[in-house]
C-alpha cells in the first residue's frame, strides 16, 4: 500500500524551499504594521484615528500562503487602507510591495533585500527612494489625509 | 468613466461570452484540426475570453464607483478613478486586477497570473505588428475562464448594470 512518501518528501522540499523567503516577507510587513501602530499612537490615543488590523493570507507563487496583517486607518473624513500586494520585480531587484491609500492619493512601499523599507518613486532610480521612517511616514500621512 | 452597457444584448453580455468560448475551445479541440489552426483557435480563444474577463471588472467597477460602498477594493477603484480621470484616461486593466488583489488577497496568485498576460494580450489586439512580450504563449483559455468565473463569483450584482 502506497503511503504517499515520495509525494510527501517533494511537498515537504518544496514548503522548506519557500519558508526561508517567506518568513523574511511576512517579518518585514509585521515590522511596518507595528512601526506604523507605534508613530501613529498618540494621534490614536488623542482619539483622532482609529486603526484597525485585519490577519490576512497572501498566496505567492513559489512562497505558498504568506500570513500577513494589513491595516485600515479611519479618521473624521477619511478611510486609509494599508494592504499587501506580493512580491514584485522593481528596479532595484525582487521587492515585497505593499500599498496605501485613500481615495484621493495612494503610496507604494517596497521592502528590499537590505533590510529597509523605502518609498517607491517612478521619477527617481532606487538610491533615491526615500527610507519609511517616523518622518517619512508623517508626510505620506499628511498627503493622504489632505488629500 | 461609465459606460453604456444597457443596450448590449444578452448573448454578447461579457459572462456569456466566457461561457460561449469555453464550450467552443473543447470542441474545437475535439476537431480534426492542423497545429497551426489549432494553435490559433486557442489563441483567439484566450483573448476573447480575456476580453470578457476584462469587461465583467469594468462592469463591477462602473457599479462600485456608483454606490456609497466603502470597502477596500471600491476604495482602490475611487483612487485609480480620480487619477485616471485627472489625466482624462480610463483606469488600466493592470491597475483593476492590482486593486483586486489587494482585495482578495487569498487569490493573489491567480489574479497575478492574468495579469502576467495582459502585455501578451495587448500585444494579440494590436495586430502582433511589435516585438512578441516574454510572457509568451497564451494562457490556457479554459484557465482564464475558470479564473474568470471564480472573480465572477465575488461580485455582487449592481443595480442597473
Amino acid at each position: 500500500m502506497s503511503t504517499m512518501k515520495t509525494l510527501m518528501e517533494r511537498l515537504e522540499a518544496q514548503k522548506s524551499e519557500g519558508s526561508p523567503h517567506r518568513a523574511l516577507w511576512e517579518e518585514a510587513v509585521r515590522q511596518l504594521v507595528d512601526n506604523v501602530r507605534a508613530w501613529l499612537k498618540v494621534p490614536e490615543q488623542r482619539g483622532l484615528l482609529q486603526i484597525d488590523e485585519q490577519p490576512l493570507e497572501l498566496s505567492e507563487p513559489g512562497l505558498g500562503t504568506c500570513r500577513v496583517p494589513g491595516l485600515t486607518i479611519t479618521t473624521e473624513t477619511q478611510t486609509i487602507w494599508m494592504r499587501p500586494l506580493g512580491v514584485e520585480k522593481t528596479l532595484a531587484g525582487e521587492a515585497f510591495r505593499v500599498e496605501i491609500w485613500s481615495t484621493d492619493a495612494g503610496f507604494t512601499l517596497l521592502y528590499l533585500t537590505d533590510g529597509e523599507w523605502v518609498l517607491h518613486d517612478d521619477s527617481e532610480s532606487p538610491d533615491d527612494w526615500p527610507v519609511v521612517d517616523e518622518n517619512q511616514f508623517e508626510k505620506i500621512m499628511v498627503k493622504l489625509v489632505e488629500a | 468613466m461609465t459606460r453604456e452597457r444597457s443596450k448590449v444584448p444578452a448573448l454578447f453580455r461579457p459572462r456569456s461570452v466566457i461561457q460561449a468560448y469555453d464550450e467552443l475551445s473543447s470542441v474545437l479541440r475535439r476537431t480534426d484540426l492542423s497545429d497551426h489552426a489549432r494553435e490559433e483557435n486557442r489563441t483567439q480563444a484566450f483573448l476573447a475570453t480575456f476580453a470578457a474577463m476584462e469587461g465583467v471588472l469594468r462592469e463591477d467597477m462602473d457599479g462600485r464607483l456608483a454606490a456609497p460602498a466603502n470597502d477596500v477594493l471600491t476604495g482602490r477603484l475611487r483612487l485609480l478613478s480620480n487619477r485616471a480621470r485627472a489625466k482624462k484616461a480610463d483606469v488600466s486593466i493592470d491597475d483593476i486586477l492590482d486593486a483586486w488583489r489587494l482585495q482578495f488577497t487569498q487569490f493573489a496568485h491567480e489574479i497575478g497570473k492574468l495579469r502576467q498576460y495582459v502585455e501578451y494580450r495587448n500585444w494579440l489586439a494590436h495586430g502582433r505588428c511589435i516585438s512578441r512580450p516574454r510572457s509568451g504563449q497564451p494562457m490556457d483559455p479554459h484557465r482564464v475562464a475558470d479564473i474568470s468565473r471564480r472573480i465572477a463569483s465575488l461580485i455582487p450584482t449592481w443595480p442597473g448594470i
